[in-house]
């Protein structure tokens, strides 16, 4: 039993795999620096471009935004239920939304600045829900 | 390898193999069972599980043990399971079926949190106290009354291998920064913009946290200091005296996370502690005076486990594995 779940982590880590509970314990193992890479979602309504964002903060919640790097992957009509997911919790009435937009964003913390910088913003990919 | 190389090699892994496997006093299992379970009471005692039903199914990922499940469960379903996750701990504190209800805590706990994270982020809040706890789902109950004053090997292996699992995990932790930054994780301004980036998180505030990340001998201390820490875990933890340092050690890096970024590694320091303090005891002594590990017995040893009988001794003798080895790793 020891060697084995001892085993079963030492191969897990090794190849990677992420089968929770099974992970491969990579914790801040990236080294970071000043310039940051997001994704966003922003959602063209009738009174102007809102960043689509779970209202409950709670983790299960906040944290599907994590998926967005699967929407460009995803099928059209996978896409479409995914960012209708979104937009309500985020509390934003579909019927509202002309388009949403996937953005990925790059920004810089200056020398001695305490607020980042946004340096570029491009659009990935747009859904109509 | 030169024939010297290998039978030294070979000597370390039986001395290894010893200490591991060696008889141990049931009152340790007892204890580190109770603690784990407690830890788990306390996790799912102190979370809303229904969010996870808030959870729209287009946005539930299903990369883990509980992907088999299609649907979302209801609210009611989620804290039916918390209740009878609840129910496993209480059985399990009060020695009452301890073995079956740390597996129905274990398990509840597993399925909630597996389906907590179910969201496509990888969240390693509980990971360590599910993965730790596994060792001990196999061991058995202690025979009553007189389960405190046994020793054996059905008691001795699982509360050390729940020990070599939280060593390897902390190693881990640390194998895999060195694997994917090398020594730039520590040698450069990488702990200052983890500061600088997280700081929002930070439950006193950003500007303090800028301000630290503006130290780059402070940052790189700390950097380093963690990542010693975790690499050096399994050395920590095979040493009896060095599992409480190591207890401590690692809450003051967790706390330190929490301080500045907001992130709650409680549980991995509250597991660290249910594993590693009781370790840390002679194998006569009881943690808090018995009162995890209730009665006292006649003294019978069990010397190959839970179904073979051995010569009497007293209780509190000196444990076997420290015999046969000569060192600390045991217990």
């Amino acid at each position: 039993m020891t060697y084995g779940l001892v085993l079963a982590l030492l191969l897990t880590a090794a190849v990677e795999a992420e089968l929770w509970p099974f992970t491969a314990y990579r914790l801040f193992s990236e080294v970071r620096t000043g310039t940051t890479v997001s994704l966003d979602l922003v959602a063209a309504t009738t009174e102007g471009d809102v960043v689509v964002r779970p209202a409950d903060r709670d983790a299960p919640l906040a944290t599907t935004t994590r998926q967005y790097q699967d929407l460009a992957g995803a099928a059209p009509d996978r896409r479409q239920e995914m960012v209708t997911a979104w937009l309500g919790l985020a509390g934003i009435d579909p019927r509202t939304v002309r388009s949403v937009r996937l953005e990925r964003t790059v920004r810089t913390l200056p020398a001695g600045a305490d607020q980042w910088v946004e340096r570029s913003r491009e659009t990935v990919l747009d859904v109509t829900p | 390898m030169s024939g010297a190389a290998g039978s030294s090699l070979r000597r370390t892994a039986l001395a290894v193999d010893r200490a591991l496997l060696a008889p141990g006093p049931a009152h340790r299992l007892l204890e580190v069972r109770t603690l784990l379970a407690l830890v788990i009471g306390l996790r799912l005692a102190t979370r809303d599980w229904t969010a996870i039903a808030r959870r729209p199914a287009a946005l539930t990922d299903h990369g883990n043990v509980m992907g088999w499940l299609a649907l979302t469960p209801p609210a009611w379903l989620l804290v039916a399971v918390q209740v009878a996750g609840l129910t496993g701990v209480a059985l399990v504190v009060a020695h009452r079926r301890g073995r079956a209800g740390f597996v129905l805590a274990w398990c509840t706990y597993t399925a909630l949190t597996a389906l907590w994270g179910s969201s496509g982020k990888v969240l390693h809040n509980d990971v360590l106290t599910v993965t730790v706890a596994v060792a001990l789902l196999l061991a058995a109950d202690p025979p009553r009354p007189a389960r405190t004053a046994l020793r054996g090997s059905a008691w001795g292996w699982p509360p050390r291998a729940a020990l070599a699992t939280l060593a390897t995990v902390y190693f881990l932790t640390g194998a895999q920064k060195l694997r994917h930054s090398g020594p730039e994780w520590v040698f450069s301004d990488n702990m200052s913009w983890v500061l600088r980036q997280g700081a929002g998180g930070s439950p006193f505030g950003a500007r303090w946290v800028q301000t630290i990340a503006d130290q780059p001998v402070l940052t790189q201390a700390l950097a380093g200091g963690a990542l010693a820490l975790e690499l050096t875990a399994p050395l920590w933890l095979a040493i009896r005296v060095t599992r409480i340092p190591f207890v401590l050690a690692v809450a003051a890096m967790h706390g330190s996370i929490w301080v500045f970024l907001g992130l709650d590694y409680s549980a991995w320091v509250l597991t660290a502690a249910a594993v590693a303090v009781p370790l840390a005891l002679r194998p006569d002594q009881r943690l808090l005076g018995g009162v995890l590990s209730p009665g006292r017995g006649t003294g019978r040893r069990l010397g190959t486990g839970a179904g073979g009988a051995g010569a009497p001794v007293p209780d509190g003798a000196p444990g076997d594995e420290e015999r046969r080895t000569g060192v600390t790793v045991g217990q």
